[in-house]
């Protein structure tokens, strides 16, 4: 599919043109990433698209090992250095930044695009204070000197920290002020997308959702369009505007949140809302989904999670089924989208899931 | 807290603490700082916190896996510091972890049988009894008592396997008491129901005394009957999960309780009523700890620590207020 | 994936990883180089060749001396009239029974001490360091020749005194992964399953240092016979029995480099070097198995 090209000033302005409808600020289609190991290619990502709008924030949802991380690291470029991309396209701003060279992409990384990793201790150097690995973000932007100094300033202050934070080593903050800093480290050059990796993981529930609020300010703020990689889907019901569901190195679910999370139309979504502890619904009974997701050295033939579906008929082991839009927005990869009401039922109760 | 004095408590915790640093110098930890508190036969109560609260190092001093600064704790009546040799033994056979990383909890080198037998041999347990014993442990979590499990190494299996292993082991010799410190919270979400639901029927049908020490707090409303809430090495609230999942009494909890999400977008995302954790350190030996975060500190919560005092039917808070 | 990765860890699938050994170049040529000086030394006394120390003569009566490689000495003769060939293939012997012997015990007595100083810590710990520093603190060859001096010059005097200078090492190593190890959860879980220390210690720690151990052992071979052959050089080794560094001692006194008698000086040499390095090229190839580097 390919988009009209698009100009840039659509995107560096940041209000909206009534009217006028704005292509997607990025645009995933088709995407495949493998890993070349030593006992086989691994296909990690395996035909994954999803869009993200302007100041949109999309959460990129799944479990270990389904490909959320690989495709985000796909868009920053940055890579293992086994990965290689073999098909699909990424188009930014229009621009196809898969096929972007080692210079091109420099200019896009940080200043377009940034990354807040899963840990914020793998982005901060331990023996730099905070103010230095500021200032050396803000360099590679061309900013010195005294805008520097009052850039950093307004960065900790976008994300709640006071200037005392400066002349700190990373050791010395908690783990919710370092998460902070990286999230101000990927503003520094006021990028349009960021890309957030399992940001409030690690963080105790009160500090994620201050951590999660800040997050939704600064979208709201600066008009920032930011994809949240995460498990959880409390944190994407919390603050994401869309969800992205993968399994097994394919997207099987995507859409407006409260359309994905209240009517699930794929059978792993709907499991995975099962699986989920409600506090405010304590009653029910949390049900897994039972076996494990498949070796992504050899795919097989048909839908990725048959085996592991209570609905599953025998199409749905010969075909995969591809991702359809069954209403605004709203893309489902089941054989059975049409049935998804009664399968929702059905999927409420827990003998379904049992085997 | 009446009901349960009636009978002998089986764990018995008076004014327990463990500091770690020099006494004498100003550096000091002061990891667990006092705690009280009794859990009868067959409760499974909830410890919640954040980390730096204490939760795992109390759930290593109730093992003895640490030795405490003060205080006693009295297992079945007597003081776990006084055991030695076969009563150490003893007690080790009827007090049993289960760990938070099953990829760890397990010796790599080892099978799944070499494993569990450890504990066995530990407890002189006769060669021909241990086959049986292992079967019905791996029975008892779901797992297949069957020898291509027990040959199985630990990366041969998946996370799920791993902590049900862990959890078999844990088992094994009929204990009277688990500790088990965040026990999902490495597996992923879809295979966390699970091991909850284990837990959930362990729970049922042995009659277990545990305690589940987690950050979670649905985790913890979803298994445990009680929980105590603990914030910077004490106790602030102890109480039935239910009632205070409902209606919080302590400042913390409610903060803790408010700032938990669920997975359905219409939610509440009113900002929660704490102030902001700058990373400062107030004095701890004076006054609430809690004071500097806390939205209705006054003059008397800097002056005085609040004890903890009952508020409802087996429900106590550390709170100078009444909310 | 990252669920399978974490859980991998070192040597658990033997079979596997012993396969992925033979086949790596450095482990396969270390190994090699071993095993056909291994097979030398054991059949010394049946290889075709004179004694070693036998002063010879020529069928005319004349000393057969410093006679160059032919047909009846292959590697020539020394000016005293011994066979080179045959000095260099019972110097092997010697060679390689002092490097095992001082490889075994520096390997058991560094590991022991490493196990116990680093479990149990404390001022057991403090006590086995302050005697490693000791041995550390002393120069390696002046104190085993002091040692050969004192004890008198045999080849095991020369294997004790390269054992107690050498033991540190492999110690130091042995304790900081011991304190690693001691941190784990299964460690704790073995405690809180009423394992006692010494269980611990034997079956979940030593198991998983012995890699490292051996590690050592192939390097303290080297190290062991060069100090060796140093020793010998200089004239403090049993003089009953042929080592290479008599050879070299030998050639050095005779002159041998003026005279250019290359043909008994160059071949113990090479082969000091080549046992050296086998340790080393095996301990490369260890080193991939140990420390995999995060290929994928």
């Amino acid at each position: 599919m390919t988009l009209p090209p698009v100009s840039q000033t659509d995107y560096i302005s940041r209000e909206t043109r009534p009217g006028y409808d704005v292509p997607p600020l990025l645009s995933v289609r088709d995407l495949r990433v493998s890993y070349r190991t030593a006992s086989g290619d691994v296909h990690a990502v395996d035909g994954v698209s999803f869009d993200v709008r302007q100041a949109e924030m999309v959460g990129l949802v799944g479990e270990s090992g389904c490909g959320k991380t690989t495709a985000a690291r796909a868009l920053t470029g940055v890579m293992a250095g086994n990965a290689r991309v073999t098909s699909g396209s990424i188009l930014f701003t229009g621009r196809d930044i898969l096929n972007y060279g080692v210079e091109e992409m420099r200019a896009v990384r940080w200043r377009e695009i940034s990354f807040v990793p899963q840990s914020a201790m793998n982005s901060l150097d331990p023996v730099y204070r905070v103010e230095q690995q500021m200032r050396e973000v803000l360099r590679r932007g061309g900013i010195r000197g005294r805008p520097a100094g009052e850039r950093t300033i307004e960065l900790l202050d976008m994300v709640g920290l006071g200037t005392d934070v400066l002349r700190l080593f990373p050791h010395q903050l908690s783990g919710g002020m370092r998460q902070r800093v990286a999230i101000a480290l990927a503003l520094a050059l006021d990028p349009l997308l960021v890309v957030a990796d399992e940001p409030v993981t690690a963080l105790d529930v009160i500090v994620q959702r201050e951590v999660l609020d800040t997050l939704r300010d600064l979208q709201k703020r600066l008009r920032l369009a930011v994809i949240m990689i995460t498990h959880d889907i409390s944190v994407v019901a919390y603050c994401c505007d869309s969800i992205v569901v993968m399994y097994a190195g394919q997207v099987v679910e995507s859409g407006p949140s409260a359309t994905v999370l209240g009517a699930p139309a794929h059978p792993y979504t709907m499991g995975l809302c099962n699986a989920f502890p409600d506090l405010e619904r304590a009653a029910d009974l949390l049900v897994p989904i039972q076996g494990s997701p498949p070796d992504l050295h050899d795919t097989p033939a048909g839908c990725r999670f048959a085996p592991r579906c209570p609905f599953a008929i025998d199409r749905c082991a010969q075909e995969i089924p591809p991702l359809m839009e069954t209403d605004a927005g709203h893309k489902v990869a089941c054989w059975r989208d049409t049935e998804a009401p009664i399968l929702r039922a059905r999927a409420t109760e827990a003998a379904t899931w049992m085997r | 807290m009446d009901a349960m004095t009636e009978i002998a408590p089986l764990i018995d915790v008076r004014g327990l603490a463990k500091y770690f640093g020099r006494p004498g110098s100003k550096a000091i930890t002061r990891a667990v700082d006092g705690l009280d508190f009794r859990l009868a036969r067959g409760e499974t109560v909830g410890l919640l916190g954040e980390s730096g609260s204490g939760k795992t190092t109390t759930g290593r001093l109730l093992l003895r896996l640490t030795e405490p600064s003060t205080g006693e704790i009295r297992f079945d009546g007597t003081d776990i510091a006084s055991f030695r040799g076969s009563a150490l033994r003893s007690f080790r056979a009827r007090a049993q972890l289960v760990f938070q990383n099953p990829f760890d909890a397990l010796d790599p080198r080892f099978t799944v049988r070499q494993s569990l037998a450890e504990p066995l041999r530990n407890a002189r347990v006769p060669k021909h009894q241990r086959e049986t014993s292992m079967r019905a442990a791996l029975d008892r979590v779901h797992l297949p008592g069957t020898e291509a499990t027990l040959e199985k190494y630990p990366h041969q299996m998946s996370g799920g396997q791993l902590q049900r292993v862990v959890l078999a082991r844990a088992l094994i010799l009929d204990p009277d008491f688990i500790v088990a410190d965040e026990p999902v919270s490495m597996l992923d979400v879809s295979v966390r129901a699970g091991i909850l639901n284990v837990l959930r029927e362990v729970r049922d049908a042995l009659r277990l005394t545990a305690i589940y020490i987690s950050h979670d707090v649905a985790l913890v409303r979803y298994v445990c009957a009680r929980t105590m809430v603990m914030y910077r090495g004490k106790i602030v609230e102890d109480g039935p999960t239910a009632e205070l999942v409902r209606s919080p009494r302590h400042p913390y909890t409610v903060a803790l309780i408010g700032a938990v999400p669920v997975p359905r977008v219409e939610q509440n995302r009113e900002p929660i009523p704490i102030r902001r954790s700058q990373g400062g350190r107030i004095d701890v030996t004076i006054g609430c700890r809690f004071r500097d975060r806390c939205l209705h500190a006054h003059d008397r919560c800097t002056a005085e620590e609040p004890t903890l005092r009952v508020v409802a039917r087996d429900h106590r808070t550390a709170c100078h207020l009444d909310l | 994936m990252s669920e399978t990765v974490i859980a991998a860890p070192v040597r658990s699938d033997a079979v596997v990883s012993l396969g992925r050994q033979v086949r790596d170049p450095w482990f396969v040529a270390g190994a090699s180089i071993y095993l056909l000086f291994l097979m030398v030394a054991l059949f010394a006394d049946v290889i075709p060749s004179n004694p070693p120390k036998d002063i010879l003569f020529l069928a005319d009566g004349r000393l057969a001396a410093a006679l160059k490689p032919g047909w009846e000495f292959p590697l020539g003769t020394t000016t005293s009239g011994c066979d080179i060939f045959s000095q260099l293939v019972h110097g092997a012997r010697s060679a390689l029974v002092v490097g095992t012997s001082a490889a075994v015990v520096v390997v058991s007595v560094g590991t022991l001490v490493g196990l116990f100083a680093g479990y149990f810590g404390g001022w057991i710990d403090a006590l086995l360091m302050r005697l490693a520093d000791i041995a550390l603190g002393l120069p390696l060859l002046p104190s085993v020749i002091v040692l050969a001096a004192f004890l008198g010059p045999s080849t095991w005097n020369v294997v004790l005194a390269i054992s107690v200078l050498l033991w540190p090492n492999s110690a130091r190593i042995i304790r900081a992964q011991v304190m690693s190890l001691r941190e784990r959860a299964y460690i704790e879980a073995a405690r809180a399953a009423g394992s006692s220390d010494l269980s611990i210690l034997f079956r979940h720690i030593a198991p998983n240092i012995l890699p490292i151990a051996l590690l050592f052992g192939s390097i303290a071979v080297g190290w062991a016979i060069l100090t060796e052959a140093s020793v010998s050089f200089l004239g403090f080794s049993d003089p009953d029995t042929t080592t290479w560094g008599f050879m070299l001692q030998d050639a050095y006194v005779s002159q041998a480099l003026s005279r250019g008698l290359f043909n008994w000086f160059v071949p113990p040499g090479i082969c000091i070097v080549l046992l050296v390095s086998a340790g080393f090229f095996i301990s490369r190839g260890y080193e991939q198995l140990l420390f995999p580097r995060l290929r994928d």
